[in-house]
């Protein structure tokens, strides 16, 4: 008997499907933390995680698997992830990226699926264009905390699956030019947005078990544009009527099918020969591109202490 | 390495065009557009559109499953030229497995792959045959020498990938 018996109705070869798969995990705080804990426990074999970011003390509340130690030290979000992942799985293999995604996208094109936590619509337009462009599922989660007249407050927030073919987040309207165009004008003006663990928990394990049915599925479901709004003050989850309305006669216009790929690519300058840095090579790169951490600098500067006569 | 992606609407579409009877034919032939993606030693093929062989388009060869005639290597290299496509010829074998290229879709396919990089230099052109669950194909990187698919993907409500390997 296996460990992954409670969940082999998912296929008699899911574990080894699972191990194989690739999924990247953009953004790794309060929404992304959940992702790599669950995929990490069900199995699944290989992550990319970027991350630019240090944690910091506001994120414990809602970091999945940081620890204060790691708030003293300064750890790296991408660090924090590699052992919050192999706890559940230590097999896996993280590839590690502390830079904003748009420079790691040569490992992100290898994966088989990305989950996208990211803080603004401008970034989430941006991958999911990168996704449809190279044919990779997208899988979204955000949540958002508003005040309300009578200085309440409510919870909302969604989960998007964005397939390539599919309907994208401009057909459920949820990335507008309108939106787009209020969030670049109030840069910097805004604050720290509220998050909690418990709608990200919920969101983030919707977001799994849809990335997980994917790959093995466990019931044939009909084929809709997978959508839900969350109601984080009842605690609902349910389907917009717009996807079984419009959405459901209308396909998306916004990512043609024939703009797949890159338009400035010429095979005549490809040499096939050529090889990105090794994988293997790549555990995370600091600012200035060297492959240390600020424990390791810390540690080699007490070992050369010790050293000294 | 050379990887083949597809959704898993488009590549039922195929399957379901491909295993139409013909007048005369014993099998059906297509093409493949796709876009192009290059990152490090990797090609990866984009499949986004079909285009069928129209019936009229087969010449009646009783000793070929499906002999194209020019007409249909026209409007092949016409689609490729006005946009911007890499061509892939795709048919279906029976049977289940990795399915392979019988002696001659490789003879024939050595003949008309090269003439696709007239219209369209820039673009890899190659061959698909598929079967009921897999595919496997060949992609020609210029007009020299082709190489195989090594990796195919299907994305969708129900993803998978095999290696040819």
């Amino acid at each position: 008997m296996t460990d992954y018996v409670r969940q082999s109705f998912l296929g008699h070869d899911a574990q080894n499907i699972l191990a194989e798969v690739r999924v990247g995990l953009i953004g790794y705080s309060g929404g992304g933390s959940h992702f790599g804990q669950q995929f990490g426990h069900i199995g699944v074999g290989h992550f990319v995680v970027v991350d630019p970011k240090i944690i910091v003390a506001t994120h414990r509340p809602r970091f999945i698997g940081s620890e204060p130690k790691d708030v003293e030290f300064g750890r790296l979000k991408v660090d924090i992830a590699e052992r919050q992942i192999k706890r559940g799985n230590p097999d896996a293999i993280v590839e590690k990226f502390k830079t904003p995604w748009q420079e790691a996208t040569n490992a992100l094109l290898e994966c088989d699926i990305l989950f996208g936590a990211v803080d603004s619509y401008k970034e989430r337009a941006e991958l999911e264009r990168f996704c449809r462009r190279n044919m990779i599922p997208l899988i979204d989660i955000g949540m958002d905390v508003r005040v309300l007249e009578n200085n309440q407050y409510t919870i909302s927030g969604q989960v998007i699956q964005s397939l390539p073919g599919g309907h994208c987040m401009r057909c459920c309207n949820f990335i507008t030019d309108d939106k787009l165009k209020r969030e670049a004008e109030n840069y910097g003006d805004a604050g720290p947005a509220p998050q909690v663990i418990w709608a990200n928990g919920v969101l983030a394990s919707t977001a799994v078990g849809w990335g997980v049915s994917l790959f093995c599925p466990w019931r044939d479901v009909p084929k809709i544009f997978r959508w839900l709004s969350y109601d984080g003050d009842t605690g609902e989850l349910k389907t917009p009527a717009l996807v079984k309305g419009y959405l459901s006669k209308t396909p998306c216009t916004h990512h043609p099918m024939v703009e797949m790929g890159d338009p400035l690519c010429d095979i005549r300058n490809f040499d096939p020969s050529s090889r990105d840095v090794a994988r293997s090579d790549v555990t995370h790169l600091n600012d200035s591109g060297t492959n240390a951490s600020k424990n390791s600098s810390l540690i080699s500067f007490i070992k050369c202490l010790l050293r000294r006569p | 390495m050379i990887r083949f992606k597809i959704t898993d609407q488009l590549f039922s579409e195929i399957q379901g065009d491909l295993h139409r009877p013909h007048k005369f034919a014993f099998e059906r032939v297509g093409f493949v557009g796709a876009g192009l993606a290059l990152h490090g030693h990797h090609c990866t093929m984009l499949a986004h559109s079909y285009a069928p062989v129209a019936d009229e388009d087969y010449l009646n060869e009783p000793c070929f499953g499906a002999m194209m005639g020019p007409n249909a290597m026209y409007k092949a290299m016409a689609w490729a030229f006005e946009q911007r496509v890499a061509l892939l010829h795709i048919h279906a074998h029976v049977g289940g497995g990795i399915p392979g290229f019988s002696d001659i879709d490789i003879r024939e396919s050595n003949k008309f792959v090269p003439d696709f990089f007239k219209v369209r230099p820039e673009m890899p052109h190659g061959a698909i045959v598929l079967n009921d669950a897999r595919a496997f194909g060949r992609i020609w990187l210029s007009p020299k020498t082709p190489r195989p698919i090594v990796q195919f993907h299907i994305i969708g409500e129900h993803s998978r990938k095999w290696s040819t390997r």
